[in-house]
């Protein structure tokens, strides 16, 4: 059977003023915590049997293309597993040279609003496997059919569902869902949106933001998660990923081992 | 030996070649057919739809040479949608032709029965072995990204299985002919060995 993943996220950014890009984690998509190098990080989840390799470009980080193509052929030399890339992708042949570097898929975010064209070129072109659209919101007080979303220079309510069913027409192979307010917050993951999501689509999703510890893994692939990713909780908690999969397949979950 | 990686333009055929260097071959990066004389082995890879393969293929003017490498019996192997052109055709792209080199139409992964599976199957999954005797990866656990899949073709061709849902044909073999419909280059050890059995033919 098809084993549920887990899949730790690379954020890339830099220290202060320097070109030098290095890797980290975020806080609320907005502060940025260097770990090391990126070729260093990607080894690790090499060497230690990670599924996938997500990595993301820090929202606060303005970087040179090129210098990020050349970190990902740096990551992409480091592993043999999938790795997907998201970060403000302009057009298709910024889409080009990203897969040319080795990367597997493609994360789409706002552009599902602000450039929808540009992910149904992607998804007719490379087929919709290698595409990702992530739905970045946050949670509204009292409805959970509503998000705050932010695009095209503020942040308004938006019906979850269309989100989720707009990625879809669009040609997304996968969803990510990414509560903004639980990002780096190692306090659990948005277990309501995920099982909402999972009601209105059938592609795979992979839940993202606010795991802190084994039990939130299990509560999200019990809720209908096909992958996890975590960033914070590896980086920072020091866990060795291979005792956390051993730990999580022990609890029933069906992952590789 | 001399292994030559098909460089489409809608592969990733970069990986590949990385996946190669990892257990020490230098591949050549196949972009004429010219290229295609005095290889040892051909890698057909393809991450993408099946139309697309077929219409670089040939756009390049690629097909008959890749038909002169299967017919002077030098290993080919497919991978993903490099596995899936080596059939008939694709209910992804109605009317447009494969290279026909085995009997086989492709299909969605999620047939009509099985409403409540995704859409799509990414992710690893175990690939039982029918008849591979002379491949050591066999059974193993494998990365798969795809929707589109084989389900039916002759017995003898099948040499390997995969379930997702129902079973699907995920290795095909028919003498110097291999597809993968998972992607060896980005399965770890298991797809290092994977590549290293089909060098060994």
């Amino acid at each position: 059977m098809l084993k549920k993943r887990i899949i730790p996220k690379l954020i890339l950014g830099s220290n202060s003023n320097s070109d030098r890009i290095i890797a980290g984690t975020s806080k609320n998509f907005s502060v940025f915590r260097p770990t090391g190098s990126p070729e260093s990080q990607a080894q690790i989840y090499q060497s230690t049997i990670s599924d996938e390799l997500m990595v993301l470009i820090s929202s606060i980080y303005t970087y040179k293309f090129s210098i990020v193509m050349d970190t990902l052929t740096k990551i992409n030399n480091e592993v043999l597993m999938p790795v997907s890339f998201g970060g403000n992708i302009k057009d298709l042949f910024e889409v080009e040279s990203i897969f040319k570097t080795g990367v597997e898929r493609v994360v789409f975010g706002r552009a599902q609003l602000l450039m929808p064209k540009l992910i149904e070129q992607v998804s007719e072109r490379y087929g919709s496997q290698s595409v990702v659209v992530s739905i970045d919101f946050r949670e509204s007080e009292n409805n959970d059919n509503e998000v705050w979303y932010d695009c095209f220079g503020a942040t308004t309510l938006i019906n979850f569902e269309r989100l989720i069913k707009n990625a879809e027409n669009l040609g997304a192979g996968e969803i990510s869902l990414n509560n903004k307010s639980l990002d780096g917050s190692l306090a659990g993951t948005d277990l309501n949106h995920l099982i909402i999501a999972r009601k209105i689509t059938s592609l795979p999703i992979i839940q993202n933001c606010g795991v802190g510890k084994i039990s939130h893994f299990v509560d999200a692939f019990n809720s209908g998660a096909d992958a996890v990713a975590a960033g914070t909780y590896f980086s920072f908690l020091d866990q060795n990923i291979l005792q956390v999969r051993n730990h999580i397949s022990s609890l029933g979950v069906d992952i590789r081992n | 030996m001399k292994i030559g990686i098909l460089a489409l333009t809608t592969s990733n055929y970069n990986s590949i070649g990385r996946a190669l260097k990892w257990i020490g071959k230098e591949p050549i990066f196949v972009n004429s057919a010219k290229q295609l004389n005095n290889l040892s082995h051909l890698i057909l890879p393809g991450v993408s739809k099946f139309k697309s393969v077929m219409d670089e293929l040939w756009e390049r003017e690629l097909v008959s040479g890749l038909e002169m490498v299967k017919n002077s019996g030098k290993p080919i192997l497919g991978l993903c949608a490099g596995m899936q052109v080596m059939g008939f055709s694709s209910l992804e792209n109605p009317g447009i032709s494969g290279l026909k080199w085995f009997n086989f139409e492709v299909e969605p992964i999620r047939t009509r029965e099985e409403g409540n599976l995704r859409t799509f199957h990414t992710g690893w999954n175990e690939v039982y072995s029918k008849q591979a005797l002379d491949f050591s990866s066999l059974p193993g656990i494998f990365y798969f990204n795809h929707s589109y899949c084989v389900r039916s073709l002759q017995k003898e061709f099948e040499f390997g299985t995969t379930v997702y849902g129902s079973e699907f044909i995920s290795v095909i073999r028919k003498d110097n002919l291999v597809g993968a419909q998972f992607h060896p280059e980005k399965s770890q050890s298991s797809g290092l060995k994977f590549i290293e059995d089909f060098l060994s033919l």
